[in-house]
């Protein structure tokens, strides 16, 4: 597409008014892009918001969208204009898929099946747990994976996937050049290097409260398979799961305790027939559309190698999940100092680690 | 003109006045001169009441002269010199009489207890003069040998032995032992937490310093205050040094050899802490000395507080400096401070929710700079146990008697081998000594060139590793440090970051 277009399509964009289904409209009656430049009135068949048509002048006049495209280009972040080559046709699914992306990265991962792992930022250590595991598991059999960018399940989700080498997706409620929250500024960084950082809103965008739950559906849109983590009832992960469904994208669940707020959404969301996420292999397996199906698949076993001492603490904290020093040398009946001399070992093969004061679990 | 010696403390140190007293003709007065504070003021009346209950009666102007002049000197401590001095000016002591006197008057001519029985004893020690002081400083002036001490109950008793007439025993040496008495809390009466402490009986064996994480109401207090219990008792000459510097700052003498421990409110000022004032009082930490000072809370403390305990950590010493001069005290303390994993407290937990964010947290642990977490060499997280945690857990704990003997062990271990050093215990090794002598088995470097890499442990932090796993081979009575116990002591080195 010629730059001139594109900085048409960004002025467009800026007026937070049309979605996809503008591009039909203009084709339908013939308007190219350059038109709109040559007589902007013409616009005004397709609003009839004053305040979008002012501001359309104002951005035409000012010549913003001409500066925009420049930073844009200035920053190597790529325009992705709906219906266009490199647009993720998955996004059609959408009723109002957006007008265009703000593409920073990689353009890889767009064509392929990408899994969405969403959840709350206030989550447990579970919620983080799963949400590792799977950015893990999903990355490294080569699916893209698609979340936000908060603290808590969207941000393991995406260190699980870098540690795969995966490529991994941050989809923005803000501009893209915008961090926020500012401490996963390494994160993004990363995301950067090997996956994309999108989103629809001009950059320099500040993180409004409105435009999280519009981002939501860029998620599912991206996504062939949403799971969500864990989700409180009123949160972005359960709008997100809400969409999928709608658009009939298949929608996941991880099932969690029934009396604890924080999952109460995502619980809520297998009862309205989002598919119960009970186990991680088999959910890939599933995905994978291997001939196992249902079934749990292999366990490379890191246990086998170890020694007996070391090994009967490990599985037992794999089949019981975190425990303290009491428990594991009253259980493995030995010795405090020799329990936390085996912890100390595992530790620095890296098999478990402390997940909270004075708690410790297995690390994945 | 009459003189004798009495004495004004300093910080920890008791200095000589000279007491002077001239009688002249005249009305009746007594004038004090030489920078005295207004208890010594005020002490003409009691001198002159106490003298009268002897039937000496004063007559024409006395002028009294606390020498030197420039030294500013405070307290009652001088009444009983002052008046020792007129009794000798009017004639009704001998001349030759000399000695460093030291008391509070009554009207009825008793003697009251003051503050700084020991260095007083110190500087009669130094001066080679015989000493008197009043009852109630018996017990820690006695404390101190090769002393001529005595004791007395009233001024009358006093003026009896000085004029001849009924002499006074002499004060024999004595120390007060060591006595078994059960510490609260015992580590028996502690449910659970066998991590935290095996960790504080590493800490009593090796003096390093311990930081305690844990959610509220886990019982970091109660570990703390238990923490004492399993300590070794103060040997001779560490108990003269604590009990200077609680007689000077006159606290009660404790009458067994539990090491002092002393709980710090975040409130407090650096000045509490360090030590200072005017007349450059030693602080808390110099009262902690040889015992434990305990922090509570120490995110709460006020920043340049926990930044001042930096070099004393370091030295074992703390020097303060005002404008009425400088004083160094000894501050060689094992330090335990406690804090919450996060602001609300229930980081990490298992039932309750952490409300924090990750900006409320990396703000509250701001307060706590590299250098002094570079100091304390354990950090033991403390879980907060669920009520069916608690009640499957067995009560068959050891108790803290059986734990001191093996920390007594370790300790004397410790002192052999560092002897030639200069240092008591692992905790204060240095890089140079530790590279030479440290004494790691071939298991034990293999295992570590093993972590280096995967744990991502900086240069301070290995340090800190590997004198905690030189306490726990010495606890465990091994002459080399395996691999083993670099594992365990892996298990010690925290963070406050979970993996979550």
């Amino acid at each position: 597409m010629k730059d001139e277009d594109l900085s048409v399509f960004l002025a467009l964009n800026s007026l937070k008014q049309f979605d996809g289904n503008l591009i039909a409209a203009l084709r339908l009656r013939s308007i190219a892009p350059s038109d709109l430049m040559s007589s902007p009135s013409l616009l005004r068949e397709f609003t009839n918001s004053e305040k979008a048509m002012e501001r359309w002048y104002e951005v035409l006049s000012s010549g913003w969208h001409l500066r925009e495209l420049e930073s844009c280009k200035k920053k190597g972040i790529k325009i992705l204009v709906f219906n266009e080559e490199g647009y993720p046709s998955s996004l059609n699914r959408l009723s109002n898929p957006p007008l265009l992306l703000y593409w920073w990265g990689r353009l890889e991962g767009i064509k392929k099946f990408a899994v969405a792992v969403v959840g709350t930022r206030r989550c447990s250590n579970y919620g983080r747990r799963i949400a590792h595991m799977l950015g893990f598991k999903v990355a490294e059999e080569g699916f893209p994976v698609v979340s936000g960018g908060a603290f808590g399940i969207d941000e393991k989700a995406h260190r699980g996937a870098l540690k795969a080498q995966g490529v991994t997706i941050a989809v923005f409620g803000t501009g893209v050049d915008q961090c926020y929250p500012s401490k996963n500024l390494p994160l993004f960084d990363e995301i950067k290097e090997s996956g994309a950082l999108i989103s629809e809103y001009p950059l320099g965008t500040k993180g409004m409260p409105w435009n999280f739950p519009e981002r939501n559906r860029i998620i599912a849109g991206l996504s062939d398979v949403v799971v969500i983590v864990e989700a409180p009832i009123k949160s972005g992960a359960m709008i997100t799961g809400r969409i999928a469904m709608e658009c009939g994208i298949e929608t996941w669940s991880v099932p969690g305790r029934i009396d604890e707020g924080v999952a109460k959404g995502s619980n809520l969301i297998i009862f309205d027939g989002a598919y119960p996420l009970v186990d991680v292999d088999s959910f890939i397996h599933l995905i994978k559309g291997s001939p196992e199906g249902f079934l749990i698949g292999k366990k490379e076993d890191k246990a086998e190698e170890l020694p007996p001492e070391e090994k009967q603490i490990y599985e037992m904290l794999r089949e019981k999940g975190d425990r303290t020093v009491d428990n594991i040398a009253g259980e493995c009946k030995i010795s405090p100092a020799l329990a936390l001399e085996m912890l100390g070992k595992l530790e620095s093969r890296g098999l478990v680690a402390t997940t909270g004061p004075g708690r410790w679990g297995i690390r994945f | 003109m009459s003189c004798i010696y009495g004495l004004t403390l300093r910080g920890i140190d008791a200095l000589p006045v000279e007491v002077e007293v001239c009688l002249t003709g005249g009305l009746f007065s007594i004038s004090i001169v030489g920078l005295a504070d207004t208890a010594i003021k005020e002490s003409r009346e009691r001198v002159r009441i106490s003298l009268g209950t002897l039937g000496i009666k004063l007559k024409g102007h006395i002028s009294v002269n606390l020498a030197p002049a420039d030294l500013p000197k405070e307290g009652a401590l001088l009444d009983l010199p002052i008046a020792v001095g007129i009794a000798k000016e009017v004639g009704f002591i001998p001349e030759g009489v000399n000695g460093i006197f030291m008391g509070e008057l009554a009207l009825d001519g008793r003697l009251r207890k003051v503050r700084g029985g020991v260095p007083a004893a110190f500087l009669a020690r130094q001066l080679g003069l015989p000493l008197f002081v009043p009852w109630g400083n018996v017990a820690d002036v006695s404390m101190v040998q090769e002393v001529e001490a005595y004791g007395c109950s009233n001024i009358g008793e006093l003026f009896c032995h000085l004029r001849g007439e009924k002499t006074l025993q002499k004060l024999d040496f004595t120390l007060p032992q060591a006595k078994e008495i059960a510490v609260e809390p015992d580590f028996a009466d502690i449910k659970g937490q066998a991590a935290a402490k095996r960790g504080l009986e590493i800490a009593a064996a090796g003096h390093h310093n311990v930081f305690l994480v844990g959610a509220p109401g886990s019982g970091k207090t109660m570990l703390a205050k238990a923490l004492r219990g399993i300590l070794p008792p103060l040997s001779d000459d560490e108990l003269i040094e604590a009990m200077r510097i609680r007689s000077a700052r006159g606290l009660p003498l404790e009458t067994d050899r539990f090491r002092p421990f002393r709980s710090v409110h975040h409130t407090s000022s650096a000045v509490a802490i360090c030590g200072g004032g005017i007349d450059l009082k030693p602080g808390e930490l110099s009262l902690a000395h040889r015992g434990v000072l305990f922090l509570d809370e120490i995110t709460e403390f006020r920043r340049d507080v926990i930044e001042a305990l930096r070099q004393p950590l370091e030295d074992g010493c703390i020097t303060v400096s005002r404008a009425s001069g400088s004083a160094t005290y000894p501050a060689s303390v094992l330090l335990i401070a406690a804090c919450n994993p996060c602001p609300c407290g229930y980081l990490g937990d298992t039932v309750k929710e952490c409300t924090c964010s990750p900006g409320d947290i990396d703000r509250y642990f701001k307060k706590l700079s590299g250098p002094i977490l570079d100091r304390i060499d354990l950090h033991l997280q403390i879980p907060r146990l669920t009520p069916e945690e608690l009640l499957e857990l067995d009560s068959d704990a050891e108790n803290s008697s059986a734990i001191r003997y093996r920390v007594m062990r370790a300790r004397s271990i410790q002192l052999e081998r560092w002897r030639h050093f200069g240092i008591k215990c692992n905790a204060e090794l240095t890089e140079r000594i530790m590279k030479k002598y440290l004494g790691l088995s071939k298991d034990g470097r293999a295992f570590l060139k093993s972590i280096g890499a995967s744990l991502r442990l900086t240069g301070r932090g290995l340090s800190r590793v590997l004198k905690v796993a030189r306490t726990i081979a010495d606890l465990a009575g091994d002459k080399a440090v395996k691999d083993s116990h670099l594992a365990e002591a892996l298990a010690y080195r925290g963070g406050f970051s979970f993996e979550r």
